[in-house]
């Protein structure tokens, strides 16, 4: 039990917790001013439609217009001081649970999406942790030692990562049992999806009609998904067994995205599997190639 | 143990409970946000059957082209189909096709279609896809796509 503990307690950089606090922040941001359009298209908002989900089930019914349109705004601000490590301890809460009540309110219209969950719940988490000792306007450049407190936070987001794809894989089984591994619940998956697309008018998979004339790839593909969602835990137990996952779980995606047009962006740019790796290291590479740039110039002027 | 990792297991265990709960729950009924059963590609789909209402627009020689979404109700595919649903559900059809028709007139893309139709669709996916067998369709509601004076 003590080994098992001081495994989870293992110190890390400060850097690197800040560096997953950096990349989601950002990501929060970008990701809300590409949805934005979608956040004023009245359409899509009609009181008719609206099934809260989650903490919006407090809510009696849709918001006006105008605090649904704030919602978005409201939250990349507070992403702004996220990312840039500004009165964390106070503001990041903040701004965590004001990420999971837009993302709450976009899912609440009938479709909730399952590309945001994770985003969502590792915000929860960084809020309530030292995401902001190093690489922020906090630690105004003070750097701090690896300590503990740094590292099982990272252990922790990875957990939130490794439940949510058993989840998926225990879901399969409850649903299908082994008999999902055989292709078939998949090809009708691939092949319904794609046909909604063309129906409405909206982009399809190019390739995905010549994969269902081969059943043997859906069975493979079918035993591919299960061994990456119920495999998962594996990693939770060393650090090259996580690469090996994490590239898999990405490769997963990849194969959502060319065979159903199915983004999962978070899971795409890699931020779902940051915490698995050393994921400090091209950011500290980025800033010591910009701090190499600042002082060429002067260099040459003396 | 010192604080930080009293906090530590506290904050580990309260978030794994939470996200493991939904195991708790049906996957199909249970499903929530953020807190969700992932029941995504999980079900058997007899026949990849495929039942939907979608909207068109048509023109003279037998035109036809899918209206996208985002000129439906929203840029997001799966909440235009839940729209277009309970548009039909609560016998809006008309309507919703009206307020196609208004959002295509202005449009050049639009130029050479005159009419907009609400369609419920019975389609087999595989089918579609791999042999080119196309299901049947019914039309729920039709109008034009008026353009003002030049």
């Amino acid at each position: 039990m003590r080994r098992l503990l001081d495994a989870w307690f293992a110190p890390a950089p400060a850097e690197r917790l800040a560096a997953v606090r950096l990349m989601l922040g950002a990501f929060t941001l970008v990701y809300l001013a590409t949805q934005l359009p979608l956040w004023f298209a009245d359409a899509q908002f009609h009181a008719g439609d609206f099934r809260p989900l989650g903490v919006v089930r407090l809510l009696d019914g849709p918001l006006p217009r105008g605090l649904r349109l704030a919602l978005p705004l409201v939250t990349m601000a507070l992403a702004v001081t996220f990312t840039l490590g500004l009165a964390h301890r106070w503001l990041a809460p903040v701004f965590a649970l004001t990420l999971l009540f837009t993302l709450s309110y976009r899912n609440s219209w009938g479709m909730p999406f399952h590309t945001e969950n994770l985003l969502v719940l590792h915000a929860l988490v960084l809020a309530v942790v030292p995401a902001a000792d190093a690489w922020s306007v906090d630690a105004r450049g003070r750097a701090a030692p690896a300590a503990e407190r740094y590292g099982w936070p990272l252990r922790a987001l990875a957990v939130i990562t490794v439940i949510a794809y058993v989840l998926a894989g225990i879901a399969k089984l409850r649903l299908g049992g082994w008999a999902w591994t055989d292709g078939d619940a998949l090809r009708e998956q691939i092949a319904i999806d794609n046909l909604r697309k063309h129906l409405m008018g909206a982009p399809m998979s190019p390739i995905a009609a010549t994969f269902l004339e081969h059943t043997w790839l859906m069975h493979a593909m079918a035993i591919g998904t299960m061994v990456v969602e119920l495999g998962a835990p594996i990693a939770l137990v060393h650090r090259r067994a996580a690469l090996a996952w994490s590239v898999a779980a990405w490769g997963f995606h990849v194969g959502v995205l060319a065979l159903m047009a199915i983004v999962f962006p978070y899971q795409l740019i890699g931020l779902a599997y940051a915490p698995l790796v050393r994921c400090e290291r091209p950011i500290a590479w980025l800033i010591a190639r910009g701090r190499r740039a600042r002082l060429k110039p002067a260099a040459a002027a003396e | 143990m010192n604080a930080t990792r009293w906090y530590g297991l506290v904050v580990t265990l309260i978030a794994a409970i939470a996200v493991a709960w939904p195991l708790t729950r049906h996957p199909l009924a249970g499903d929530s946000f953020p807190l969700s059963t992932y029941p995504m590609f999980a079900t058997r789909r007899k026949d990849a059957r495929l039942y939907l209402e979608y909207v068109i627009a048509t023109g003279p020689a037998g035109a036809r082209r899918h209206v996208p979404p985002e000129l439906v109700a929203s840029p997001e595919v799966m909440q235009a189909i839940v729209s277009v649903h309970a548009a039909v559900a609560r016998g809006d059809a008309t309507g919703l096709c009206q307020r196609v028709a208004a959002r295509l007139a202005p449009r050049g893309g639009y130029r050479g279609f005159d009419e907009v139709q609400v369609i419920a669709g019975n389609h087999r996916a595989i089918d579609w896809f791999v042999r080119g067998e196309r299901g049947t369709e019914r039309t729920l509601a039709r109008c034009p796509i008026v353009r003002g004076a030049p």
